[in-house]
């Protein structure tokens, strides 16, 4: 039985009995080894927004589904292991303001036996990180992370193997290669994301060795599916599990917050959204004889429905959010309509990117769109809200440029790839195709005032540290005439603006970014 | 011989003369930083973002992270939304 199902506790009860039905049906002697698995939770402690819509997910969701999937499951014929697929942290002020740590007492709580690191996990530095892997009673697993020389850096651990109800599960974590250059760069500075499939073949036939009786892959590398999630798969993690050779018993894999519940050559494919906003359930039994054969019973995403989450772990999320509550509901602003993400181009970024230039009071600002995690309600608008949208502290840089390289930037970073990647405020910017092989191409850019930009003018810039020291924004800080860190960071900029503004704030919704189609 | 140890500042490695305090460290990682935390327009936080004071005793392997004093200032701003 395979489905996700949006949300409520008759449909995901209607599933449940879908998942008992499997368990009765195990073959006599067999063991089953039910796998619990998330995704991307980003420090979701509490709900949050859908697109558009109520809250979902958070850490009481996806507690009390996890429990619920483990009661079903129980000694001496069921064992249950929980796992991670990365990205546990950035997201939220309770969870980032202490660093991710009550993501780490709340897994430890949960009984989580493994997660593969994340990107984000990387975000505030290896010496966090590392603190957290201390705090962890569970491995977070970095297969592929390698020092600039191709050493396995000491801190970091691979495979780890977890007896389970009799049974040995191997289990290996991965981080996408892809998913580096989404990293700060000063952040991953000195490693690199070697290519995961040889280190997966390899560690798989060397668990296969030490008497494994399943391997288990945690992939921080992810896809994108139709609606269902099963048919017309797609991305780094379907090209990866393409290139394997040796076999494994499941993938569990992260990054793009989709839904995912396919197969490939046989072998389950699970990623449950993200934010504690649905889990994946995939159940082996495991014969009792000395080949010890395992037969994939059932592979489900469900959604994450509110329960009762172990007593135990709603403490932590309470203490956390009770660390942050006055600066996280303080309210900042009143805005006319919600802003939501969709599409590349959409006023929240206009907003953001407006105060980001505000803040500098400079003549143009890029934001780009991955920065930008959250949409924003109507009505009163908090703190917290804004963390939110804008979660990573990342320190404004005011650059001062010539025109000609402000042209060049704005051309090879907003659209190249064919559609806007970013937000810009104080200038408007025309593409056509007239690039190589149809790519889009500057065309003009014309700034605040209407005049085009000039080549031979400077001006003044404001990029996120993010964007600043990316390889495009290294580019332009080498031609910087000054160069500043501004006092305030992203989010900062944004509450200021936001509570400097005539309430109810309305973000403009005019379009900067054109690119015409032949 | 003085002894030395490695403390992180913001993930950055910072080596120290024994003893020292927190100010020290972002004192030896960026002079502005320090001026701001003894300002109080930044503040220190550990690891898990525990508030430190600035002449918190340090060992090696400290972990410190210098942030932005969000506390103070804005309210004056929510005021005029009531």
């Amino acid at each position: 039985m395979r489905a996700f199902l949006q949300s409520g506790l008759a449909l995901f009860t209607l599933i449940w009995a879908g998942a008992a039905a499997a368990q009765a049906a195990d073959p006599v002697g067999f063991v089953r080894l039910r796998i619990i698995a998330t995704n991307d939770f980003h420090g979701a402690l509490d709900p949050v927004p859908e697109p558009g819509g109520a809250p979902s997910g958070g850490a009481d969701a996806m507690a009390a589904t996890i429990a619920r999937a483990a009661g079903d499951c129980r000694p001496p014929n069921c064992a249950t292991l929980l796992v991670d697929a990365g990205d546990l942290f950035q997201g939220s002020a309770a969870s980032n303001l202490a660093y991710g740590a009550p993501v780490v007492a709340l897994y430890n709580r949960l009984g989580y036996a493994a997660a593969a690191v994340g990107n984000h996990e990387f975000d505030w530095g290896i010496d966090t990180l590392r603190a957290r892997m201390r705090e962890a009673r569970f491995g977070i697993l970095a297969a592929n992370v390698r020092t600039a020389s191709g050493r396995m850096p000491s801190w970091v651990r691979d495979d780890t193997i977890l007896d389970r109800g009799g049974l040995r599960v191997g289990i290996i974590g991965v981080i996408g290669p892809e998913t580096y250059h989404s990293i700060m760069a000063a952040r991953v500075r000195g490693l690199r994301f070697d290519d995961p499939a040889p280190i997966i073949d390899s560690l798989a036939r060397s668990l296969r060795v030490r008497g494994v009786d399943a391997v288990i892959v945690l992939a921080h590398s992810g896809a994108f599916c139709d609606a269902g999630g099963e048919t017309g798969c797609h991305g780094d993690i379907i090209d990866l599990a393409k290139r394997l050779t040796e076999p494994v018993t499941a993938i569990i894999s992260g990054h793009t917050h989709t839904l995912v519940d396919t197969r490939l050559s046989g072998v389950p494919i699970l990623q449950a959204r993200s934010s504690g906003r649905a889990v994946g359930i995939l159940d082996l039994a495991i014969a009792p004889t000395a080949a010890r054969d395992s037969v994939l019973s059932q592979a489900v995403v469900v959604a994450a429905a509110r329960g009762d989450p172990p007593a135990a772990a709603d403490s932590i999320v309470r203490a956390a959010d009770a660390r942050v509550a006055t600066r996280a509901r303080r309210p900042v602003a009143r805005l006319a309509r919600a802003l939501v993400r969709a599409g590349d181009q959409y006023p929240l970024g206009n907003l953001i990117a407006d105060a980001q230039r505000w803040a500098g009071r400079a003549d143009v600002a890029v934001v780009n769109n991955g920065g930008i995690r959250q949409g924003l309600p109507a009505g009163r608008v908090t703190w917290g809200a804004l963390f939110a949208v804008q979660p990573f502290a990342n320190a404004l840089r005011r650059l001062t440029v010539p025109g000609r390289a402000l042209r060049a930037y704005l051309a090879t970073t907003v659209a190249a790839h064919g559609a806007p990647r970013s937000h810009v405020s104080g200038v408007t910017l025309a593409f056509d195709r007239g690039g190589p092989h149809g790519a889009a191409r500057l065309a003009s850019a014309r700034l605040a005032g209407g005049a085009e930009l000039r080549d031979d003018a400077r001006y003044a810039i404001v990029l996120s540290e993010y964007m600043a020291t990316s390889a495009d924004g290294r580019i332009l800080a080498q031609a910087a005439t000054a160069d500043e860190t501004l006092e305030r960071d992203d989010l900062d900029a944004l509450v200021s603006y936001l509570s400097s503004r005539r309430q109810p704030v309305t973000a403009p919704n005019d379009t900067r970014i054109t690119i015409a189609e032949p | 011989m003085t002894d030395r140890f490695v403390v992180f500042v913001n993930g950055a490695r910072v080596d120290l003369a024994a003893p020292a305090a927190a100010l020290d460290a972002v004192r030896a990682w960026d002079a502005n930083a320090a001026a701001a935390v003894a300002q109080g327009s930044r503040v220190l936080t550990d690891s898990r973002g525990l508030a430190l004071p600035p002449d918190a005793p340090l060992y090696a392997g400290a972990i410190l992270r210098v942030v932005p004093a969000r506390d103070r200032g804005n309210d004056d701003d929510a005021d005029l939304l009531h």
